[in-house]
């Protein structure tokens, strides 16, 4: 009977994840502390070893059905930008449906390189866990310095004094680090007097996600006046290659595993440091070919390397994506003497550690139910992705983007904790419009967690506290 | 004549007059394509569209640079395939996308939101958010909760409790403080400040001001809730730590010691009668050291592990006979004697040292295997008849006097000696256990006295219960006097039970049901029923099982011992998810509620 109830909310956990995740800017965070809510009021009739099956199936399913909105709603999340960007010009060209798939595939890839390492990663984790804990606070800050020093200007330099010229280049930059600057100030405040009422304290970080990454991308979409292109779904295959996989492995991996361990960093940040790591954003380079005549250079560009480095971005970006929300998760079942509370990372995590606490043998659980509903969440996805491209051209999406927004603000209110939390939205919702706008990294954004964490950690929270004056 | 401004390579060139302009058209410098300015006008036009100029401009033969080489469409088609009539200028066609002037032609695009003015409200909007956030958070005061009121939703909430200090700990080395704060309305909270220590040393100026158990505090702060550890709270800032009221500690005599100080702190000035060593059942060293004013002596333990950690004038102050200190205790009992523990090691005053006598010194070492002694308790104890001992006479001490209808020296499942005795009096029966501990420290004569059948015997017992029958254990053994003989054949058969005795056993029937949530520390000693609680966490261990219950309201532990187990089907097999019910024990440990299995027969699980 045990076993049939497993199932059966790993079924669920998809099934709601699957549905909900295609509601563009509505994040898994959002729908698990729904679910949290539900089941605290069940808790007398649902048993206790099904949340850990339902909570991980939710976060499998959202790793892939997440591609959906994020790839013809535009509906970006701060993982996004490094994880998906080529899908929008891939969209354009007509191939929205193998942008899909392919980061689907590559997901799914991931899954099964999280279920074949992770029990070796279950032996080798609490020996780097212990000691890199103690010193999380500078590599964070490192993190933060190589993330914004590492933003370069996007302006061409046109203008005609010396100022417009210098403005265009660099504006991108200054409005990186405006918004770094002011998504620090507001971590600090938030964790120094959290705004939330002490009730729904649980999700007090919902309105300055919401605001910084659901709300300006939804005015964003709303503001833009394009059309969706035709895109196909009658096809069979996918203009993919298996070595794709095979270059994508590599960086999608590392930028997973730096995720998964290191608090408060995303996707996005580590997408970067492992597109760094692994060079595979330079695959360009074998594009040149050796001059025919001496003394003269060839630059030959080869279409298809550009369209390559496309597939192993989306390849590199799911494995990325699983590795992170699932792996995170996973963690906190990975229970060994050395670290007997698990090594959970990631907001799944936060919300379930008032309701569940893991125990040594639920590890086999969930790696079986993360086999068992990646392979589901894959078929989803390919339909789900079909049945989008059906519907994309006849719905109007401001209509949708309008309804999205309404629902999300009603969430706000409800679940956030009234006019404050929409107060925080809309506050944060301005300095998140600072990137859509200037054309910088949203992940600067995550400053709002990364600050503090390092701070607090480093043992300068107080200092910082009694700068701003909340004593 | 009209002069014009030509709108080349980005940048506006002229004023040109008619003739000139003429020129750069058949020469091919201005195309159809590109924008004009009649001078005087505001309004920029595509030249081929002026009719001043009409059909003297040649077709643009460059192509657009906005065409990339992978675009294999025409320009045309595929801007149809991406922008609809609206994204497009006017004037000249080309794609304009939220701007407000095309960037060609630099004809103005109606009905559209400037980007700078986004841009404006995005930046200005940000400043004035983050104020008002500052602003929120400056004016924002803490909410007061109970911890009673805490719920799973609570993790992360920004509350102040008000309460004492049960518990409190000075870690220097990881500069680290943890203490416990009840306020009352249920279970104690953790508060826990990392790496604060010194912070808080500074703030409060002395030690004398530091926080202390006793002491009323106000403690602002975010809740840690979690399902393994239930509910602390982090103290970020040491000014959000305020001692409201100062604990002003007692002083007491030892013999003016009463049971209704059990559990309370005070200070108590005393000598050290004696120190001795023993090992535990578990093998681990044990110092008992026994305290005495001159009004009368108390018991105090300290194992080695708490010993170790001490520094090393204070091993030196604790175990050197004489040393007389004050000091702030709390007081406790163990099998019927009051027992002292130390509250902070490092804040004991030596005054001095006192002379033991030989004989006071001797007494008291005799006694040391019982863990202590206290004269003051003897003296206090009230006199019973065995038939009048019930349910709550459990966890009291009474004087007794009754014969010994039976002794019997058996062996405990570990191998241990053990001797039981059964008195007799009028009115009933009852059987006393005496561990091999309390046999050693007896002398020679009382031995005699107690294995002799026949004897009457005047003993303080402390009554207990076992598997719902009620026995009693030695409390003193010191008060254990011979005050005559008992006729054997008048006594009663070992299994008779006095009606009192039976009562007890329905009695617990009788307990109210309960839920965990309604459980408080007032409930100690208490029977209660619990019904269709969820087993929520299963372990075991050479020693028993622990589990842990839940319901609606709550969660609570629960430790079986391993002989328990047994009487109770279906409780070795037991899973997570099962149901629960019966009669069980209120009992605490460290502040911490847990249940008892009261009856084993009344344990239903499902």
């Amino acid at each position: 009977m045990e076993g049939i109830l497993v199932i059966a909310f790993s079924l669920l956990g998809t099934i709601a994840g699957g549905l909900l995740c295609l509601i563009p800017s509505l994040h898994i965070y959002n729908v698990a502390g729904i679910a949290i809510i539900l089941w605290i009021e069940l808790s007398n009739k649902i048993p206790y070893y099904t949340i850990g099956p339902f909570f991980m199936a939710l976060m499998v399913s959202f790793a892939f059905i997440n591609t959906i909105p994020m790839t013809f709603f535009s509906a970006a999340d701060e993982s996004a930008g490094a994880s998906i960007l080529p899908t929008t010009d891939m969209l354009k060209s007509g191939k929205g449906r193998d942008a899909s798939v392919i980061s689907g595939l590559g997901t799914f890839f991931g899954a099964v390189i999280l279920v074949l390492l992770t029990p070796f990663v279950f032996y080798l984790a609490p020996y780097i866990y212990l000691p890199v804990r103690a010193h999380l606070h500078w590599i964070i800050g490192l993190i933060l310095v190589f993330y914004v020093m590492s933003e370069w200007p996007k302006g061409a330099g046109r203008g005609k004094t010396p100022w417009a010229k210098f403005k265009n280049s660099w504006h991108n930059c200054f409005a990186g680090l405006l918004t770094f600057v002011l998504s620090s100030i507001i971590g600090l405040i938030i964790t120094t007097k959290p705004l939330a009422p002490p009730e729904k304290s649980f999700q007090n970080i919902m309105p300055i996600f919401l605001g910084f990454f659901a709300f300006p991308s939804i005015i964003q979409a709303m503001m833009s006046e394009a059309k969706y292109p035709e895109n196909q779904y009658n096809s069979k295959y996918l203009n993919c290659k298996w070595s794709d996989f095979g270059y994508g492995a590599l960086p999608g991996t590392i930028g997973g595993l730096i995720t998964a361990f290191i608090p408060a960093v995303t996707v996005g940040i580590s997408a970067i440091f492992a597109g760094h790591i692994t060079n595979h954003r330079n695959l360009r380079q074998a594009s040149f070919e050796k001059p025919k005549n001496p003394n003269t250079a060839v630059h030959v560009h080869i279409p298809e390397i550009y369209y390559q480095q496309e597939r192993v971005f989306l390849v590199a970006g799911g494995i990325n994506k699983i590795i992170y929300y699932v792996g995170a998760f996973l963690f906190l079942f990975a229970i060994t003497d050395l670290t007997p509370n698990g090594m959970g990372r990631g907001g799944m995590n936060i919300l379930l550690k008032p309701i569940f606490s893991p125990e040594r043998g639920d590890f086999a659980v969930m790696l079986a139910t993360v086999f068992f509903t990646s392979s589901l969440s894959l078929l989803l996805l390919i339909y789900f992705t079909d049945w989008t491209i059906k519907i994309m051209p006849k719905i109007n999406v401001r209509l949708v983007y309008g309804i999205v927004t309404v629902v999300l603000l009603v969430l706000l209110y409800v679940m956030g904790g009234g006019w404050m939390a929409l107060g925080v939205a809309a506050a944060t919702t301005c300095v998140g419009l600072i990137p859509v706008f200037f054309s910088c990294r949203r992940s600067h954004c995550m400053a709002v967690l990364l600050v503090p964490i390092a701070l607090n950690m480093a043992g300068y929270g107080d200092a910082i506290a009694r700068l701003l004056g909340l004593m | 004549m009209s002069n014009w401004y030509v709108y080349i390579d980005s940048e506006t060139q002229g004023p040109f007059s008619d003739e000139k302009i003429k020129e750069m058209i058949q020469s091919g410098k201005i195309t159809n394509e590109m924008n004009v300015m009649k001078e005087g006008t505001k309004e920029w036009l595509v030249a081929g569209a002026v009719p001043e100029l009409q059909g003297k401009t040649a077709p643009s033969k460059k192509q657009s640079p906005s065409s990339s080489p992978s675009q294999s469409q025409p320009k045309e088609d595929f801007m149809k395939n991406v922008i609809d009539e609206e994204g497009l200028c006017p004037t000249c066609g080309y794609f304009t996308g939220s701007l407000l002037t095309c960037p060609r032609c630099g004809a103005r695009v109606k009905n559209k939101i400037a980007l700078s003015v986004v841009k404006k409200i995005s930046i200005i909007g940000s400043f004035i958010g983050v104020i008002f956030l500052w602003l929120a958070a400056y004016y924002k005061q803490p909410t007061l909760i109970k911890v009673a009121e805490v719920d799973e939703q609570m993790n992360g909430a920004y509350v102040t409790i008000v309460g004492k200090v049960v518990s409190y700990n000075e870690d220097e080395g990881k500069d680290t403080l943890k203490m416990k704060i009840d306020d009352g309305s249920g279970q104690p909270i953790g508060v826990n400040a990392f790496k604060k220590l010194k912070q808080i040393k500074q703030l409060f100026g002395s030690d004398e001001n530091m926080p202390a158990v006793g002491d009323l505090v106000q403690v602002t702060g975010v809740l840690n809730i979690t399902d393994k550890f239930g509910v602390s709270m982090f103290l970020q800032i040491p000014e959000r730590l305020q001692v409201t009221e100062k604990f002003q500690m007692k002083e007491i005599k030892i013999g003016d010691l009463k049971k209704e100080n059990i559990d309370e702190i005070v200070k108590l000035k005393a000598h050290i009668i004696s120190v001795s060593e023993r090992t535990t059942k578990k093998g681990t060293k044990m110092y008992i050291i026994n305290l005495g004013d001159e009004t009368g002596r108390i018991g105090m333990t300290i194992f080695e592990a708490a010993f170790e950690k001490l520094p090393p004038e204070t091993k030196e102050l604790l175990t050197t006979v004489g040393t007389e200190f004050e000091t702030a205790i709390r007081i406790g009992e163990y099998r019927g004697e009051f027992q002292a523990t130390i509250l902070d090691y490092t804040k004991i005053k030596k005054l001095g040292t006192v002379e033991i006598s030989e004989a006071e010194a001797a007494s008291a070492s005799a006694n040391s295997g019982s863990s202590g002694f206290s004269n003051g308790m003897s003296a206090n104890v009230k006199s019973s008849d065995i038939g009048d001992l019930n349910e709550s006479s459990v966890n009291n001490v009474y004087k007794v006097k009754a014969g010994i209808a039976k002794f019997a020296k058996r062996k405990t499942k570990k191998g241990k000696d053990m001797y039981s005795l059964k008195l007799t009096d009028k009115t009933g029966s009852i059987n006393v256990t005496i561990f091999d501990g309390d046999y050693n420290s007896m002398s020679a004569s009382v031995k005699k006295i107690i294995e002799t059948e026949g004897n009457e015997i005047e003993v303080a017992l402390k009554i207990s219960e076992y598997n719902g029958r009620i026995q009693g254990g030695i409390a003193d053994v010191n008060s254990i006097k011979k005050t005559g003989t008992f006729d054997l054949d008048k006594s009663e058969d070992g299994e008779e039970e006095s009606p009192k005795y039976k009562k007890k056993q329905d009695a617990s029937e009788d307990a109210p049901v309960k839920k965990i949530g309604e459980l408080t520390l007032a409930d100690k000693g208490k029977s209660v029923k619990i019904e269709g609680a969820e087993i929520k966490f299963v372990s075991s261990n050479d020693k028993g099982m622990n589990l842990t219950l839940g319901d609606d309201s709550g969660k609570i532990k629960i430790m079986i011992w391993e002989n328990m187990i047994e009487k109770i089907p279906g409780l070795a097999d037991v899973e997570k998810g099962a149901s629960i019910s019966g009669i069980f024990a209120v009992d605490a440990y460290n502040e911490k509620l847990q249940l008892k299995i009261k009856n084993p027969k009344s344990i239903k699980i499902e």
